[in-house]
């Protein structure tokens, strides 16, 4: 656990809060610990009806015909949409994915109709009696293959599988440093498809009022971009210049799943549409898995090299991603990967360049990290074998490169707060990487780079914070950004519970409707802390401006004698008057005031120009972790006996909730590099649940120490930078470096299953064995 | 989602209940646990007319220690198994095997060990929803002619049977009554299995398994239960095995092996009573030519029936059935019960 | 076939028309109003729906209706003291992180109790493997047993004093 005595004491020292940095519970726990939370599975409207999608059959197939006078036929059944009923809505920013398709299916996942009837039972009946003809096409499955020239298009009209983007950098000279370098590694690595497993399924609610007004409730992390989404479906329906209002239930889980709108969300509101009924569609879990995009499947081929005193010299790195049959952000996560690639450890030369390609498999989506966690498995993995190949010790060899403030690096990105240096001490003090160790056993280090202080991914990275207070000195924080379990909303009501002297218990946080709520860009890129709090706090010292006014006034007492806090104005160590009394009175006068303000927050950061430079965070979140691994070598299963993750935070706000972002993305990690991965046979999910889909149980968890650095970040609220995302970015690279470090062998593709290490073992020792039974710690051959 | 609709019956004893199922025949389940029934319900996979609930037959849910042994009714729950003293301190192996399956608050609790014994086979291709299987042919198991799991295709369904208490029980020559309306038998576990993909059990529409009877302890003997899984709770097994050595004067005397997960019945490894006999209790030698036995035996049966590749599961048969036979000679040299030997 | 049952839920007899093929889950959330179990999966894998049925943890999603009759039911609405006093297990689940988006949170908290109720001094093994069948994808499980370990550790104090009762608002 946090060694809290060390933070504690730190913190006297520098500057006395009466909640920033306290261990306080998550303002909706109580809810959530009552069963009274309600999620879009609990919510229904009068008069609802039920929806339901069918997928194709298909990977690849012309659609012949769809035949729906049986589902039409079916008591209960009240509208049935093909792709040749609805005007052409096509989904995601590359407007590659009509939502019904006619004429062709490009994936399994391929919506081709869909029903609203009044039961859920009903629907699924319906759905059953659909009849589709199909002519089967040639399939492709492998982004490599997808881009030889006699592979089958996915997207006849785009004449190639290659995804028109311009993913490819070069800083520097890599050529020329390649030259220059005595050490050198290359190396192929490659990732699989994960998927979120959000514990709350999918689903939305349409629903138009008489004058085609529509309110959309769904589980999103995007609630303003999706409000334009739907304008947009609306407009291609004819309806125009009508408001959507996004409302958002509780969210059971979001890790990037819900940043951008999907299928199932316009099939809602074009099925209200049509039966003039709200419409509710709720995924089962087989259908999470499979009509959900997973985090996308990745080849790499990275070479890197340093100088005869290990300082990187180049890293030279090139990518193709699966994107599967249509395009969401899945897509746009090179442009994050770019920055572990350019960014991580000083590296002066660098060149990356990555393909997305279509193919007929599920198309892909960010998930916690966006991209990073793939780029820095490869990176991490391949620093490791650089110091080995120049004999330095992999901790020393991290030292020597370590990211320092100050540091432009070759892309651009200002490192302003940098506690790397210390992660990685913390991390090698802990586990003690120098000490001998038992057969099996071996220790594993990896670090990361974030952004810590938004991402400039749109022209805006913006988001608004509303503020008002009442006669009791409660305050109303309405805010853009999307508590989905997080804990934002508690993050921003300490934030203003500090600045306005109050209780957290004061503040109550709106995040939930757009009708009410002020404009952001999501909820991504770990920026909620940073951008929705110095939103919130630059509203609350509004506030705090006028309230002092105010009570300057009041009470006669110069502005810079009163001390705001525990509810009241203080002079000299005594209350003089309580907020609540001087807000009574503001109100209560001829002439009086509401005490409200709002105040929209940009990051200083920058968007990356042409060539990808540009300084995309405002500040950047680094960490170290390390794990100290047991392999079983008779049948290559990984045990993990020991992990840290030490992280630089700027300033933990919350350490309770701090530690759970932690615990969590490293569980997460822990899966992704040992469990968890979508099996596809040719374009076909074959373990859409949980017992064939491997998400970490309560026995497998980790007691994961979590440290925190605290740098106290300049541009950060209070100091504190973004941590949603890093727990689970190098947690892979630290358990396949630990596993090297055990037994010897380097497993390069992911997941980490107990047969690859099986077959690594055995390639290694040149024999054909079962392996080296644990027992007697011999070799037994078995042929 | 919801279920088709079925009539629920609950009958008040036992011979209500074979009267129920003698006149409802094929279209009749019988619900214990329903852990395993339900999802495959669910699933489409089963649909029957009628359920015949054991809830209120307190003679099945009994579990008692007797001179002969241990006698379970088999609608004991798992974690009643897991709570009886006798279990964990003489039959160590059948205490692992229980706690091996799934996860406690999902099957312990509700999960019976006659719905262990008796749950149907499984293979990833069958045992999905309705959706997912309406994209292939029909294959054998669910009245079709084809089957995915078997390179090549296949005649015969190759699922395999996932009861994690099965392999111990058999090991330990556990004997199971059978009841219908007209008759009694008791008979061998094992040959309450056919090796029939399809049809794994040997239980006729009428018949219901009552009672799981195992043998008492004798001094000098081991069991021990091997499951070799990704995660520590929830999974099938990718290969399992019960062990049970007996021993006099620190040689084996008797032994068995069984492996699960593997076949289409859990599968008795018939080498190693000659292997093994007369050697010296827990010789790592012997053990390893059985353990390859094992291996080269289930290797004719191991399909393509989980997410798990086939030649990894089969190269861990050797690896899992040596671990069970190791720790069940242990403990029949060292006559420790489960928490002692822990 | 329809049916009437009687059963005792959350402490109140309760009588109700029930149809056989009705699981407990769809009862309790479609028929009852109490949304607090959770549908995660359907089939048992992910105990989102646990209830305690006979002071036993049973996913509700696999539980039929009709076998409730005579039994006793609690769902994480009846866990509370009438006076709306948060349970032990509430409490220290909302003070320790074993929160984040919630939709495990009921099933994980019933699973915990369940385990209480039959062994007050649980080791952290038997934590674990008691919360083995519900799934969490935020917390990596960590501060949920640290949760139900602040239960057991009575001795570190009235687990009342490191609550903040203020979050019981709204």
């Amino acid at each position: 656990m946090i060694d809290d005595q060390e933070r504690n004491g730190k913190k006297e020292i520098m500057e006395e809060f009466t909640v920033i940095g306290k261990r306080i519970s998550k303002v909706d726990a109580v809810d959530k610990a009552t069963g009274r939370a309600l999620y879009i599975q609990d919510l229904k409207l009068p008069g609802m009806l039920y929806g339901r999608i069918l997928y194709s059959k298909y990977p690849h197939a012309h659609i012949i015909r769809v035949g729906t006078e049986k589902a039409k036929a079916l008591p209960g059944v009240i509208t049935v949409l093909t792709g040749e009923d609805i005007p052409p809505v096509r989904l995601g920013f590359y407007k590659d994915n009509p939502l019904l398709k006619a004429g062709k299916v490009r994936s399994y996942r391929d919506e081709v109709a869909a029903v609203a009837a009044t039961d859920p039972e009903i629907a699924r009946e319906a759905i059953s009696l659909i009849d589709v003809t199909y002519e089967a096409l040639p399939a492709i499955f492998d982004p490599e293959e997808a881009l030889k020239p006699e592979a089958p298009l996915v997207h006849e009209e785009h004449k190639t599988n290659l995804l028109k983007m311009p993913w490819s950098l070069h800083y520097g000279d890599v050529e020329a440093a390649k030259l220059d370098a005595v050490f050198n590694v290359s190396e192929r690595f490659s990732t699989t498809w994960v998927t979120h497993c959000c514990m709350g399924t999918s689903g939305a609610i349409a629903d138009f009022d008489h004058s085609n007004n529509l309110t959309v409730y769904t589980n999103t992390q995007i609630p303003s971009l999706a409000q334009k989404d739907f304008q947009e479906t609306l407009k291609i329906l004819g309806v125009k210049d009508k408001r959507v209002r996004v409302i958002k239930p509780c969210i059971g889980g979001g890790f990037g799943s819900k940043l951008d709108t999907y299928a199932y969300e316009h099939m809602a509101i074009l099925l209200a549409w049509y039966a003039r009924r709200p419409v509710k569609i709720l995924f089962e879990r087989e259908e999470e898995f499979i009509a959900t995009s997973p985090r996308q499947p990745t080849v790499t081929y990275i070479s890197m090299g340093c100088d005869k005193e290990g300082r990187l010299l180049y890293r030279d790195m090139s990518m193709v991603l699966d994107n599967g049959a249509y395009t969401s952000w899945g897509a746009t996560t090179p442009s994050v990967m770019m920055m572990p690639i350019t960014s991580l450890y000083r590296v002066p030369n660098v060149r990356y360049s990555a393909k997305c390609v279509y193919t007929n498999n599920t198309y892909s989506q960010a998930m916690r990290g966006y991209g990073n966690p793939q780029a820095t498995f490869a990176i991490e993995s391949a620093i490791d074998m650089l110091a080995e190949a120049a004999g330095i010790d992999r901790v020393e060899f991290r030292r020597i490169n370590s990211n320092q403030p100050g540091d432009v690096t070759p892309q651009g990105l200002r490192i302003t707060s940098c506690g790397l240096p210390e992660c990685i001490e913390a991390v090698s003090k802990d586990l003690e990487f120098g000490r001998s160790r038992e057969n099996g056993v071996g220790v594993g280090l990896a670090s990361l780079i974030h952004v810590g202080g938004g991402a400039r991914i749109y022209k805006s990275d913006g988001c608004g914070t509303i503020i008002k207070m009442d006669d009791y000195g409660k305050v109303d924080v309405f805010t853009g950004a999307s508590d989905m379990g997080q804990g934002s909303d508690t993050i921003i009501a300490q934030i203003v519970a500090e600045e306005l002297g109050v209780q957290v218990d004061d503040v109550h946080v709106f995040h939930q409707d757009t009708d009410i709520c002020p404009w952001d860009v999501g909820a991504h890129a770990s920026r909620t802390t940073f951008v929705a709090g110095n939103s919130a706090l630059g509203a609350a010292k509004k506030i705090r401006l006028r309230l002092l006014a105010m009570a300057s006034k009041a009470t006669g007492v110069d502005e810079d004698k009163l001390v705001l806090r525990d509810r009241a104005f203080f002079v000299e160590g005594k209350p003089v008057l309580p907020i609540a009394k001087l807000l009574r009175g503001s109100h209560f006068t001829p002439r009086g005031e509401m005490m409200m303000a709002d105040n929209f927050y940009d990051p200083p950061n920058e968007n990356m120009g042409k060539d990808f430079r540009g300084n995309m965070s405002a500040t950047y979140s680094f960490g170290t972790h390390g794990v100290r691994v047991k392999v079983d070598e008779a049948t290559g299963k990984v045990e993990i006996l020991d992990y840290i993750a030490a992280h630089d935070v700027g300033r933990a706000i919350n350490p309770l909730l701090l530690d759970g972002q932690v615990h969590g993305g490293v569980l997460m990690g822990v899966g992704y590099a040992l469990t968890e991965q979508v099996i596809m046979e040719n374009g076909r999910n074959m373990n859409p649940d949980f017992r064939d889909y491997k998400v970490l149980t309560a026995m497998d968890a980790i007691h994961s120490k979590a440290v925190v650095i605290e740098t106290i970040d300049d541009q950060g609220p209070f100091g504190a930078k973004g941590i949603g995302e890093p727990g689970c970015v190098p947690t892979a690279p630290a358990i396949a470096n630990a596993i090297y470090d055990a037994i010897g062998v380097r497993i390069k593709d992911l997941p980490i299953t107990p047969e690859k290490v099986l077959a690594a073992i055995k390639k290694k020792n040149g024999t054909v064995s079962c392996g080296i039974d644990a027992f007697t710690q011999k070799e037994q051959a078995c042929e | 989602m919801r279920l088709p609709p079925f009539a629920y019956d609950r009958p008040r004893d036992l011979y209500e209940a074979l009267e129920l199922l003698n006149s409802y025949g094929k279209d009749c389940k019988v619900l214990a646990g329903g852990t395993d029934l339900l999802v495959r319900m669910k699933q489409g996979l089963v649909a029957p007319t009628h359920l015949v609930s054991l809830k209120a037959l307190s003679e099945l849910a009994e579990i008692k220690e007797t001179g002969d042994g241990l006698q379970i009714g088999a609608a004991v729950k798992l974690s009643d198994i897991l709570a009886y003293q006798p279990v964990q301190d003489h039959w160590p192996g059948l205490f692992e095997a229980v706690k091996a399956i799934g996860a406690p608050s999902i099957q312990h609790f509700s999960g019976t060990i006659g719905g262990n014994l008796c749950q149907d086979n499984r293979c990833q291709f069958y045992d999905q929803s309705k959706f997912f299987r309406a994209a292939r042919q029909t294959c054998n198991k669910a009245g079709g002619s084809t089957c995915f799991a078997w390179k090549g295709g296949s005649d015969k369904c190759h699922s395999a049977c996932q009861s994690d208490s099965a392999p111990i029980l058999i090991a330990m020559d556990a004997k199971v009554v059978i009841k219908s309306k007209n008759e009694t038998r008791t008979m061998p576990l094992e040959e309450l299995y056919s090796s029939v993909g399809e049809r794994p059990l040997t239980l006729a529409d009428n018949e219901m398994l009552t009672e799981i009877l195992v043998p008492a302890p004798t001094p000098g003997a081991g069991t021990a239960f091997e499951k070799l899984a990704y995660r520590s709770s929830i999974d099938y097994a990718m290969v399992s095995a019960g062990a049970f050595v007996q021993t006099e004067g620190g040689r084996t005397t008797r032994v068995r092996l069984v492996i699960g997960a593997v076949a289409r019945g859990p599968l008795s490894i018939a080498t190693v009573e000659k292997t093994l006999k007369n050697r010296p209790a827990g010789d790592q030698q012997a053990i390893n030519e059985v353990a390859i036995d094992a291996m080269n035996t289930a290797a004719a049966f191991i399909a393509n029936n989980m997410t798990q590749p086939v030649e990894y599961r089969t190269k861990m048969v050797s690896v899992i059935a040596k671990r069970a036979l190791t720790r069940a000679a242990e403990r029949a040299i060292s006559q420790k019960g489960f928490l002692e030997a822990k | 076939m329809s049916r009437e049952i009687k059963f005792v839920l959350n402490g109140a007899q309760t009588c109700v028309a029930i149809e056989d093929d009705w699981n407990l889950l769809y009862l309790l959330r479609e028929k009852l109003g109490l949304t607090g179990a959770k549908e995660g999966c359907g089939r048992g894998e992910c105990g989102a729906c646990t209830v305690i049925v006979d002071g036993l943890a049973v996913n509700s999603c696999l539980y039929f209706a009709v076998e409730i009759d005579g039994k006793e039911v609690l769902t994480i609405e009846g866990l509370a003291g009438a006076d709306g006093t948060l349970h032990a297990l509430q409490k220290s689940f909302v003070s320790n992180g074993g929160i984040q988006c919630g939709f495990c949170t009921p099933g994980m908290i019933l699973s915990a109790k369940a385990l209480l109720d039959e062994n007050p001094q649980p080791t952290e093994a038997d934590i674990k493997q008691a919360l083995a069948g519900n799934l969490c994808r935020c917390t990596g499980y960590v501060q949920i047993i640290e949760s139900v370990e602040a239960v057991v550790d009575k001795s570190s104090g009235d687990i009342n004093a490191v609550v903040r009762e203020t979050g019981d608002s709204d």
